[in-house]
């Protein structure tokens, strides 16, 4: 049954008519993704087809609640979103209705003894933090932007640039209420237990989280609607306001104050000849960060990411690749002291024992490297995240590989996957006309918890023309094709969408555990049909056209 | 049921097939052992306990039970505690503690690979080599499983950032009896030592595939899949330390003085002991256990300040600094030492450092021969209500509070603190063990009715905290059904 009339004035009766809404115009606003080039060939394939046949705007889980017991009743699909930054936020298919959270925005708890917040879907990033930051607290800031909702954010996996000891947002999301497709409340933690407070994660007994998530991806929305979650908050030294100077655009922060202090540390070594060398001594040194547990951020920034994220607008990234601000990729340490001026004193020695160890050498401060990244860009890690800046490149940009295992790893998966992107931009010609040299070579590492494991993106940067696009699409699969014929750890955090159907039979059959929860937990497949997986399994004849053959 | 099982002579002739005669038992005092864990009431025999000694022969019996639809219950540690191992259904005890493969250590990534049969002694003594250390929880028993200990969240003395979630990757059998692989090693379906020489993994990535099995494994009970080998987190060994001391009178001056240390970031381990519990860690002989307590500080904050290989003393210094301005501000007087235990700190070391080893009876049940425990999770600024209320039940039941074990284990610096009470009581004696089981249940009935949180939720408890949460075991169930749909695996744990 397609969306009806009647489901239309239903909703109206749930949510109040000004809170629905099958006016084109609205609808078209959440009809697609237009950074990712996904997003391009969608617009492409599908023209307005993809449009939501409607909007509706939940004020309470019990809203939520009955949005979902009508779609089960009228079986039409729908979509729950957070704030819209990513693909899985949009329709795939007609008579899809888009849930959108706008008016469930509150910060319910903001427990400074305890560490963390309780929050509604449409809190962002940017909301929590300065309510945070007031109580001598902070949360990791995801490259996504600081405009993105925090509880979808911690649902899919959140990477963040200063998550060296926070680790990940799927580390950072405690309890959790969940409408589940057919419109039953579940709650996870020790938000389940009325009187328990909001504070814990796991139990009581199985971590419903590990149902609720999964790998990189989550359920992209496949498994309900989250309408709550809590999550943690961590100790924080700087500022109770976040210090800002300037206006708009240029707005940066040069000081988070005498408890913050950033580095900027390179190796001797030829750029791009010597990459692999390069990255190897990075992680030397993130190795070594590790067993001392020093530090509040330790990255690596390949020149693209150095390049977009410390661009104030398109000129200032151009000219600041003109005159080869950033001749190479770069570590970029944050020390923190949160015990005492003493403890900041003491790890920046060992920071410079560890320096010297590995060979590397701190970026001096009049070098225009240290001016633009530091002055201008570092802090703003800790403010708003910075990742919107990389479509400034070339209005659209999508990640070209990515991995999590140990650092060692990443560094090897950063090799290979670049070298299969290099091949195919020498001998395909692939890639060509894409904004370089932002493309193709190093990477982002991000090491966790100290570095007891890490993460990385390469990107690429297509411009918003259908072939290019088609190209990032095809280098991508190409990527991804190495890395399962590789056998690298990369293989196992793919899973979403077809990817479950390709490569679950490689991995324990875990496709098949996958649909078999999406049968018993929605079997009408009206969840954000798509993500994570469709309930039936794929004949072989589907398989292969998916495969391209 | 793909075929009917006829006699319990055909299946333990089948289960003999897979691990050999000498391994298989249906009948004796072995079964007893298998039917009672120490620290709880509830009884269950098994109908035949098989000791395997490899994941092939786990494989084969889950497979076997599913043909014969016969439950089957995982066992990894020689002595249990609060029953997860009792058969509820009878069926077949698959006894691991013959696994005892450490199968691969990794210093550099910090972790180590190991079978469901390794216990914290026989896996600190490979680390300690490597200068490396287990993360513990507070004097394990003996026996205690370290793969058993990860599954039951039971709470590690360092509450710094992640490291309550030690788990990274494991191997599971799945309820249907498959072999199925988390995490980074789900890119190889070789054995787990295997996986790295065929695949380009150090085994880091804890998440997925389809599930974070990480977080869905832990807490059931064996319910979901059995773990047949898996690499947890270990760190690197300090090269120096120091214990530090602050007594308490009552707990709640303990509030605001030890928030300040944890948001600090102010040392490693760190816990909370009464005079009761402190008593049975320190004393040499059982016979010292009552003088000892009578000296101890009521309520004693223990922390470890720790350095490691770079500029040990420099940190040391900043560290013992940072305490002494915590003193100064709260008003309290840091020890390194205690009241009539003046070589405290060198045993606590110790002791914090392995199992318990001391030979004699576990420190729990020193006081009296055994103990029933309560515990749960709560905010540390509501401590001393739930102190309050357990104190209540034992006054109610007629139980010394004097007797009272009492220890706080903050988790991730702090955010929540793990509470345990244990009632001790001598086993020979009825009216002693029926008043200590008593208590626990007064206790119990009382804490969830003011909110503590019973993250684990074993016998007894599975209805009363279940009954509060909703659809939540309904999810657990479905989930379950899911995964099990024969209900082979453990069935009746988790109350279904």
């Amino acid at each position: 049954m397609a969306f009806t009339e009647m489901a239309y004035k239903a909703l109206q009766d749930i949510v109040g008519s000004e809170n629905v809404s099958n006016d084109p115009a609205i609808c078209q606003a959440y009809s697609r993704v237009q950074w990712l080039p996904s997003g391009v060939l969608q617009r492409e394939r599908c023209g307005l087809a993809m449009r939501p046949a409607c909007v509706v705007m939940p004020g309470s889980t019990q809203e939520v609640q009955r949005i979902l017991q009508v779609a089960n009743r009228y079986t039409f699909p729908f979509v729950p979103r957070g704030s819209g930054f990513t693909f899985s936020a949009f329709p795939t298919l007609a008579g899809t209705i888009v849930i959108d959270p706008k008016r469930m925005d509150r910060i319910i708890e903001l427990n400074e003894k305890d560490m963390y917040a309780v929050i509604e879907p449409y809190v962002s990033f940017v909301g929590l933090q300065a309510e945070a930051m007031k109580c001598g607290l902070y949360t990791p800031t995801p490259l996504a932007g600081s405009q993105v909702s925090c509880l979808a954010n911690y649902s899919w996996h959140g990477a963040y640039g200063n998550s060296w000891i926070t680790g990940i947002g799927a580390q950072n999301l405690l309890g959790f209420e969940l409408v589940l497709p057919d419109g039953e409340v579940v709650r996870s933690g020790s938000m389940a237990c009325p009187g328990a407070g909001s504070f814990w994660n796991d139990g009581p007994g199985p971590d419903l989280r590990g149902f609720l998530r999964s790998g990189m991806f989550g359920h992209a929305g496949g498994m309900g609607v989250v309408t709550k979650i809590s999550c943690k908050l961590w100790p924080y030294a700087g500022p109770a306001e976040f210090p800002a100077e300037g206006t708009a655009n240029m707005k940066f922060s040069s000081s988070l104050g005498e408890n913050w202090k950033w580095y900027m540390i390179k190796f001797p070594l030829k750029y791009p000849e010597q990459e692999e060398q390069e990255l190897r001594k990075s992680a030397e040194l993130f190795y070594e960060m590790g067993r001392a547990e020093i530090g509040e951020v330790a990255t690596h920034l390949a020149q693209q990411f150095l390049y977009t994220y410390s661009s104030v607008t398109k000129q200032d990234l151009f000219d600041n690749m003109k005159n080869d601000v950033f001749p190479s990729g770069f570590c970029v340490v944050a020390l923190q002291g949160k015990t005492s001026p003493d403890q900041l004193a003491y790890e920046d020695r060992v920071l410079h024992d560890i320096v010297k160890k590995v060979g590397g050498i701190f970026v001096k401060e009049d070098e225009p490297a240290y001016q633009v990244w530091i002055k201008r860009a570092a802090n703003e890690w800790i403010r708003f995240g910075n990742a919107q800046r990389l479509s400034r490149a070339s209005d659209c940009f999508s990640i070209g590989s990515s991995n999590v295992d140990s650092i060692d790893q990443i560094v090897y998966e950063i090799l290979e996957s670049n070298k299969v992107g290099r091949d195919l931009l020498k001998n395909e010609g692939l890639g060509k006309d894409f904004v370089q040299p932002l493309s193709m070579n190093g990477g982002w590492i991000s090491p966790q918890e100290y570095g007891y494991w890490c993460l990385h993106t390469t990107d690429v940067f297509p411009e918003q023309a259908v072939d290019q696009c088609n190209q990032a699409i095809e280098i991508i699969g190409k990527v991804t094709k190495s890395q399962f014929e590789r056998r690298s750890a990369a293989a196992a955090i793919h899973m979403i969408g077809p990817a479950y159907d390709l490569f679950g039979p490689m991995m324990g059959d875990v496709h098949l555990i996958v649909k078999g929860l999406k049968r018993e937990f929605d079997p009408g497949n009206l969840s954000n049909p798509g993500y994570a997986t469709r309930p039936d399994v794929v004949t072989p004849e589907e398989l292969a056209k998916m495969m391209g053959h | 049921m793909a075929e009917a099982l006829q006699t319990m002579q055909d299946l333990s002739g089948k289960v003999a097939g897979i691990v050999g005669s000498a391994r298989v038992f249906t009948a004796g005092d072995l079964l007893d052992k298998y039917s009672a864990n120490e620290g709880c009431s509830q009884t269950g025999r098994p109908d035949i306990v098989a000791q395997v000694s490899s994941r092939e022969q786990v494989q084969a019996l889950v497979r076997l039970a599913n043909e014969c639809g016969v439950p089957v219950v995982p066992r990894s540690s020689v002595t249990g505690f609060y029953g997860g191992s009792v058969p509820e259904q009878g069926g077949i005890v698959i006894d691991m503690s013959g696994m005892k493969k450490i199968l691969r250590i990794d210093p550099k990534n910090r972790w180590a690979l190991f079978e469901p049969g390794v216990t914290y002694g026989e896996l600190q003594a490979e680390l300690n080599a490597k200068g490396m250390t287990a993360l513990l929880p507070l004097a394990p028993h003996p026996d205690k499983s370290v793969i058993t200990s990860c599954l039951e969240r039971e709470p590690k003395l360092m509450p710094k950032h992640h490291l309550d979630e030690t788990i990274l990757t494991m191997e599971l059998v799945l309820p249907t009896g498959g072999f199925f692989h988390t995490g980074s090693m789900a890119v190889s379906q070789e054995p787990p030592e295997k996986v790295q020489a065929a695949a380009h993994t150090d085994l880091c990535n804890f998440m997925g595939p389809g599930l974070d099995w990480f977080r869905l494994l832990p807490g059931s009970l064996g319910a979901y899949g059995i773990v047949t080998a898996m690499n947890v987190k270990i760190a690197v060994k300090p090269t120096m330390q120091k214990l530090i001391f602050f007594g308490f009178k009552n707990l709640q001056d303990a509030v605001e003085p030890w928030y300040h240390l944890l948001h600090k970031l102010i040392g490693d381990e760190c816990l909370l002991l009464n005079s009761r519990y402190l008593a049975l860690l320190l004393a040499k002989e059982p016979g010292d256990i009552s003088r000892l307590q009578a000296g101890l500080p009521p309520y004693t904050i223990i922390l470890n300040l720790t350095a490691g290989e770079h500029r040990p003393e420099e940190k040391m210094a900043y560290l013992e600094k940072a305490v002494q301005d915590a003193a100064r501000i709260f008003q309290l007087q840091p020890m390194e030492s205690l009241p009539h235990a003046q070589d405290a700190a060198a045993a606590l070391q110790a002791i914090l450092s392995k199992p318990w080893d001391d030979g004699g009876a576990y420190w729990k049940w020193r006081g009296r021969g055994a103990s029933r425990e309560v515990f749960f999770l709560t905010q540390l600024q509501r401590a001393p209500e739930f102190l309050r209320e357990l104190q209540s039940a034992a006054a109610g039941s007629g139980y010394p509070i004097s007797d009272m074990g009492l220890y706080l284990q903050p988790k991730q610096n702090g955010r929540a603190f793990y509470m345990e009470a244990g009632f001790s009581f001598s086993p020979d004696d009825p009216a002693e063990k029926a008043r200590a089981e008593q208590v626990q249940g007064e206790a119990s009935r009382g804490l969830v009715d003011k909110g503590a949180f019973f993250y684990r939720v074993y016998g007894p408890w599975t209805e009363l905290v279940y009954g509060r949460t909703g659809n939540l075991q309904k999810t657990l169930k479905r989930i379950k059904h899911t995964l099990d749909p024969n209900n082979i695996l453990n069935p009746g744990k988790l109350g279904f």
